[in-house]
């Protein structure tokens, strides 16, 4: 039977050591410490135990406490372990439960249903997530995220300063890029993706989806510019702290995303090998490598909460399995009539002959209408470049033949 | 110092406002019971939150209870062996 082995050595570390609480149950020391902090609803008690312990220590206290967490993110290192359940965590410290109490609670709330936002071609959803706000669609959010900025302190330009406030206290904010550079290589992307990161946001509208910054570009794009914001900030924050740490100054504050082994240099003292061990790191870009899995890690948790999934296939990467073809449509007075037959975040394809399809993007779609399924079945009225759309559910077509 | 009169005993220290802060710390204490040792603990040391209460007993007993089934003597937990060993 394939497990993990939580400790390797004979002794156990001091937060895996058993212990039994007053409920008579059996936990890790860790498991009892977080539980009890969560029932207090203490956050300053909670991240005093989560900062004693390591990745592992950290997991197995979460697990206890009814919050999962995957091995693979035990890897990344506490700081992704304690982001991938930062939500629901904050949550049961909020109402003094621990894990398994809110899961019950949330089970409750999805009983139910509520409408998602109002936005066009949303339907309600079926899942958890529809009884919590979705990270991200608030703009409100994001601008008091951003609002770090002080102007008093400002001693740059006062125009600049007035167009970033500006942008900073929007509702919403178009973005177009000039020039051919990938999203990813942007600074002002790169410092919003980096702050929404920092606090669990995506503040990010793309594919005809809400959210504050709308851009032109897509899912992909948008996780790469997310893993090197990651990569910024970690690489940044060591650089930062060379100089002082080389002159014998002790380093503070260094970010979360610098890997483990790198702050504990760092944080001790200067030294040669020290020095070289730094060094390799940033010049073999393993700091980089490190801080972007986490950046795409916590990204992925991000659009995962909006009910997006990266590994999805998109609805081309569909037609090309099932060798359809794509066609454009006669916009001036095509009709066209078939089943729905595949759907992604952004769109789905409807069918018209055995082997053409045409795609349907949401954004195209009339305030009200809700999304078309898989087997619905469509009409697409092009009249002068303007399309009617009209779609007719078939209930019990679940898996008809494509 | 008899087994039944020492426990490892998980805390954490409170804070002015009684909320307990930093590492659980885990402490060897010898009480002539454990609700005996409970009430020393609340007088020497009242800001100590107790988490854990764990009798030397139980583990030794635990440790005890393995060997014994090992050896044969005790057959109600099933016993595997790697050949070659």
């Amino acid at each position: 039977m394939k497990g993990y082995n939580v400790s390797q050595s004979n002794r156990l570390p001091d937060s895996l050591i058993p212990g039994v609480a007053a409920d008579g149950i059996w936990r890790s020391a860790g498991g009892i410490a977080l539980r009890d902090a969560l029932k207090r609803g203490s956050a300053e008690s909670m991240m005093d135990v989560i900062r004693s312990m390591d990745a592992t220590g950290v997991a197995v206290a979460l697990r206890e406490t009814g919050f999962s967490v995957d091995q693979p993110t035990v890897a990344l290192g506490r700081s992704a372990v304690f982001s991938s359940v930062k939500n629901n965590l904050s949550e049961a410290l909020s109402l003094g439960v621990d894990g398994f109490e809110l899961a019950k609670m949330h089970a409750l709330a999805s009983s139910r249903t509520v409408a998602a936002p109002n936005v066009v071609g949303v339907e309600p959803m079926a899942h958890t997530f529809a009884a919590k706000e979705v990270a991200g669609v608030g703009a409100q959010d994001m601008t008091a995220v951003v609002l770090e900025f002080d102007p008093g302190e400002f001693v740059g330009d006062a125009d600049a300063a007035r167009v970033i406030q500006g942008v900073l206290r929007s509702e919403s904010v178009g973005i177009t890029c000039l020039g051919d550079a990938p999203p990813a290589r942007r600074g002002a992307l790169l410092l919003v993706a980096g702050q929404g990161l920092k606090k669990g946001i995506q503040g990010f509208g793309f594919d005809g989806l809400p959210g504050k910054y709308q851009v032109a570009f897509g899912m992909a794009e948008l996780v790469d510019l997310h893993r090197d914001a990651a990569q910024a900030v970690a690489v940044e924050s060591v650089s930062a702290s060379l100089t002082g740490w080389a002159a014998g100054k002790k380093v503070k504050g260094l970010d979360e995303w610098v890997p483990d082994s790198v702050q504990r240099l760092l944080y001790g003292s200067v030294s040669l090998e020290a020095a070289q061990a730094v060094v390799q790191a940033v010049e073999t870009g393993s700091i980089a490598r490190h801080a972007g899995q986490i950046g795409v890690h916590d990204f992925t948790g991000l659009l995962a909460g909006q009910g997006l999934d990266v590994k999805a296939k998109t609805v081309n990467e569909q037609a090309r399995e099932f060798g359809w073809s794509i066609q454009e449509p006669d916009r001036m007075r095509g009709q066209y009539f078939g089943p729905v037959v595949a759907v992604d975040h952004r769109a789905s394809l409807v069918k018209f002959t055995r082997m053409d399809v045409l795609e349907l993007p949401f954004t195209a779609l009339a305030s009200g209408q809700t999304r078309p399924k898989m087997g619905d079945v469509v009409r697409m009225d092009f009249k002068n470049g303007e399309l009617a759309v009209n779609i007719a559910s078939r209930p019990g077509r679940e898996g008809a033949a494509r | 110092m008899r087994k039944e009169n020492v426990f490892l005993v998980m805390g954490r220290l409170c804070d002015a406002g009684g909320v307990p802060r930093d590492a659980v710390q885990n402490y060897v204490v010898c009480g002539a019971t454990e609700d005996s040792m409970r009430e020393f603990v609340g007088r020497v040391m009242p800001e100590l939150l107790i988490l854990s209460v764990v009798g030397l007993i139980a583990l030794d007993n635990l440790s005890g209870k393995i060997k014994t089934v090992l050896s044969g003597a005790d057959e109600s937990w099933p016993v595997l062996v790697e050949p070659g060993l």
